[in-house]
């Protein structure tokens, strides 16, 4: 089997960076938008800055939707990083309301909804997975409750169906948000492993061995 | 707890480090690359880069280097200097920077914070303010520092604000280069005055600076340059000295 990496390429941010540290770990990547190459795909991520209803229109346009779920219904592992994992929730209300796509029950809210008036939005900075030790996954070998990683958002994933869902979260100003979900193969995490140094590496290279 | 975030400040010029010296295992102090990925080796939670070249031409450079950096440095990069359009500034986030400072281009033209910050996410926007204190008040200055303008500082980031900047790099000219310290007065009022984070710049010459710069100033984050280019202070060091002083830092 071809074990490239595919990282959907639907000309929203910076692919550049998760390429590189795909690339750096070992692993053969291409960035491709075509319907063909992610349904037939090893392995997916789907990065992302910007805007979620720009984002999921230019999903629309290039005809992707229906291929990313028929990659994810086959059981193969599609990692969303940033605004990619908030693409995977059912709806989101960054400026107006946009549906996703749908893989977890949730909701793209602003953090203001959780965080005390003063603290700072954006949020950017380096945070721990609180609750990190619970986890048995795989995703998570040799990183420790130590381990910090490079967030930064204006927006959460607030997962409301919680069944069977490995919710992992961080800490801003007091206020606990999710910053990664495990859905089997479906993960997502709102952090940049692509840029937090060694702990976003490590998990990265996790991800590519899974 | 808010991490705060330790970031040195690498001056390019002609795609070359200027004022860096020699750290121990460098084999090229002239290389930005190699600064970056020793400071990203040594705890560095984000680089930036200060694009100093004279023409045009030489800017081009710059993206050659954010190319390169981005292969090797796996944490967050912002370049500025220089950055005068959306062209500019997406040229610069496809060679793998996360962020763009932008300064003089966004008093002469203030949309483009706005035209940007739609574009790209406002969390890639950051506008760098240089402010120099006339008796009570402080003005902005642009092209370098070189120029006075009219506009009040804590206006001119009120605004920056609203038109969608994501942080402010807020360097005090009174205090830079003279190692006594952030300029803590004016840091504080404008961390208490806005929203967004605020990365201080601007005199920091000893442990007890940067300390004072979170405790009075406020700041989220501490831009340092010669300090850590001379190994006058190491990252480590800092980082061990906050975290002494309660200071939530990353390991």
């Amino acid at each position: 089997m071809n074990k490239k990496i595919l990282i959907i390429d639907y000309g929203i941010g910076n692919l550049r960076s998760v390429y590189q540290a795909v690339t750096h770990l070992g692993y053969e990547c291409e960035l491709s938008n075509k319907k063909k190459d992610i349904e037939n795909a090893y392995k997916i991520i789907l990065p992302g800055v910007g805007a979620f209803g720009a984002a999921i229109s230019k999903l629309k346009n290039l005809d992707l939707i229906h291929s990313i779920e028929k990659f994810k219904n086959k059981g193969n592992y599609l990692l969303g990083v940033c605004l990619g994992m908030q693409l995977m929730l059912k709806k989101s209300f960054e400026f107006g309301q946009n549906d996703g796509l749908n893989f977890v029950d949730g909701q793209v809210v602003n953090l203001n909804t959780i965080v005390k008036s003063e603290a700072e939005i954006p949020h950017i900075g380096w945070c721990k997975l609180e609750n990190i030790k619970d986890s048995k996954n795989k995703i998570f070998k040799n990183i420790e409750n130590e381990d910090m990683f490079y967030f930064i958002h204006s927006y959460y994933s607030k997962i409301i169906q919680k069944n069977d869902i490995e919710i992992l979260y961080s800490i801003y100003n007091d206020s606990k948000f999710t910053s990664m979900f495990i859905n089997e193969n479906i993960i997502g995490v709102q952090f940049h492993p692509e840029k937090s140094g060694a702990s976003g590496l490590k998990l990265l290279y996790n991800f590519l061995q899974l | 707890m808010v991490k705060i975030r330790i970031i040195p400040c690498l001056d390019v010029k002609d795609g070359r480090v200027v004022k860096g010296i020699n750290f121990l295992n460098l084999i090229d102090a002239g290389d930005p690359v190699e600064q970056a990925k020793h400071y990203s080796d040594n705890g560095a939670d984000e680089i930036c880069f200060l694009d100093i070249s004279a023409s045009l031409e030489n800017r081009d450079t710059i993206i050659n280097v954010v190319k390169k950096t981005a292969n090797e440095v796996f944490i967050p990069l912002t370049v500025g200097g220089g950055i005068s359009s959306i062209e500019n500034i997406q040229a610069l986030l496809k060679a793998g920077a996360d962020k763009v400072s932008i300064n003089s281009a966004a008093i002469k033209n203030p949309n483009i914070i706005k035209e940007a910050s739609e574009y790209f996410g406002n969390q890639c926007i950051v506008v760098a303010v240089d402010a120099k204190k006339h008796n009570d008040d402080w003005f902005v200055y642009s092209h370098g520092g070189t120029k006075k303008t009219d506009l009040l500082a804590l206006n001119w980031i009120e605004k920056a604000q609203e038109l969608g900047a994501g942080e402010i790099l807020l360097t005090s000219m009174d205090k830079d280069g003279t190692k006594s310290g952030f300029d803590n007065e004016l840091l504080g009022k404008v961390s208490e005055f806005i929203k967004i984070p605020v990365i201080a710049s601007g005199g920091v010459g000893t442990l007890d600076h940067f300390y004072d710069g979170v405790v009075k100033g406020k700041a989220d984050a501490l831009l340092a340059a010669s300090v850590f280019h001379f190994n006058e202070i190491s990252i480590k060091e800092v980082k061990e000295y906050l975290k002494d002083k309660n200071i939530s830092i990353r390991n």
